[in-house]
């Protein structure tokens, strides 16, 4: 996939590589409608639009043309016989440009990391 | 923690930023979000956590009542048995992450997990105090149950290693395999403590 220059630079880019979670150009779209959807309050202080992250750009490779399966050939899923969506990728919304001065972001998953030396962070 | 506040301080304030409005969703909305640690962005104050973005919503999020839905996104809404719907927390979000968190902190020495999980049933109650209205719905989800259903996400994984659930059907795609005991169960129920 080309890069884009038109794309904000304050985006995120998220680049997926999968056969198992990628849906099909069609379920994406119906996600992104979704996603506009989701526009309720959370009972907190702070407005839904504080509390989600959208999909702003998804594109994907579909091997439905016999060029771009051999296109997509290495990454071929061998699971399956049928030709699944191989490549995707996808612009989010970056949260850095909601953040107020001092404040810092980290991924919920690293509450749950330890390092090599059995530290783990959220008790360090 | 090296925020500096005491460890109860800091769960409180992690817990009100990330589970609160999840089971405000599940209570005003019949909405559940799929809300693992990789899909939740932590907002820190210092080391303490004050907010969260989410992401991943447009694909994993279910509506499981009634709310009405351009047509064109009917998808979402999953017809969901009345004793699956609260798993949008307690297994989601209870078993799938809190527990984890709940087992570092206790084996780190930080806090026991019956103080953790004593905080979690603190914040959906202060979540229910500050919110009469959905009295009914918090009734009817019962968050606080003694035990539930034991929902294994990762076997669905293992099961059809393209698709995890039919979308669908979400409800139908689900593999459950016996019971567990609710770490954040009320007080009337059975005593909390992490499986």
């Amino acid at each position: 996939m080309s890069t884009n220059n038109s794309v904000p630079s304050h985006l995120l880019f998220d680049v997926q590589v999968t056969h198992v979670r990628q849906p099909s150009p069609n379920f994406v779209r119906v996600t992104l409608s979704g996603e506009d959807l989701v526009d309720f309050d959370c009972g907190g202080p702070l407005g839904p639009r504080d509390t989600r992250l959208k999909v702003i750009i998804s594109a994907d490779a579909n091997p439905r043309s016999r060029r771009e399966v051999l296109q997509c050939q290495p990454l071929r899923c061998t699971i399956s016989s049928t030709p699944t969506t191989m490549v995707a990728a996808l612009w989010r919304e970056s949260p850095v440009p909601r953040l107020a001065p001092g404040e810092r972001l980290a991924t919920m998953a690293s509450l749950l990391h330890r390092d090599a030396d059995g530290r783990a962070l959220v008790t360090r | 923690m090296a925020s500096g506040v005491v460890a109860t301080a800091w769960v409180r304030r992690y817990l009100r930023a990330y589970l609160r409005p999840l089971v405000h969703c599940l209570l005003a909305h019949d909405v559940v979000f799929m809300p693992h640690g990789e899909n939740i962005v932590m907002v820190l104050d210092g080391h303490v956590p004050t907010r969260v973005f989410m992401k991943d919503i447009g694909e994993e999020v279910a509506v499981l009542g009634d709310l009405p839905l351009p047509a064109e996104v009917e998808r979402i809404r999953a017809s969901t048995p009345d004793d699956v719907k609260a798993l949008g927390i307690l297994s989601d979000v209870y078993d799938g992450f809190l527990r984890d968190l709940a087992a570092i902190l206790e084996t780190d020495g930080v806090l026991s997990g019956c103080d953790f999980w004593g905080l979690v049933a603190d914040t959906v109650a202060e979540h229910a105090a500050d919110h009469p209205e959905l009295a009914a719905a918090a009734a009817s989800y019962d968050l606080g149950q003694a035990e539930f259903r034991n929902c294994c996400l990762n076997r669905l994984q293992l099961r059809n290693t393209l698709q995890m659930v039919d979308l669908a059907d979400q409800a139908a795609s689900l593999m459950f395999a016996g019971t567990l005991r609710n770490p954040a169960a009320a007080p009337s129920g059975s005593p909390g403590s992490p499986r």
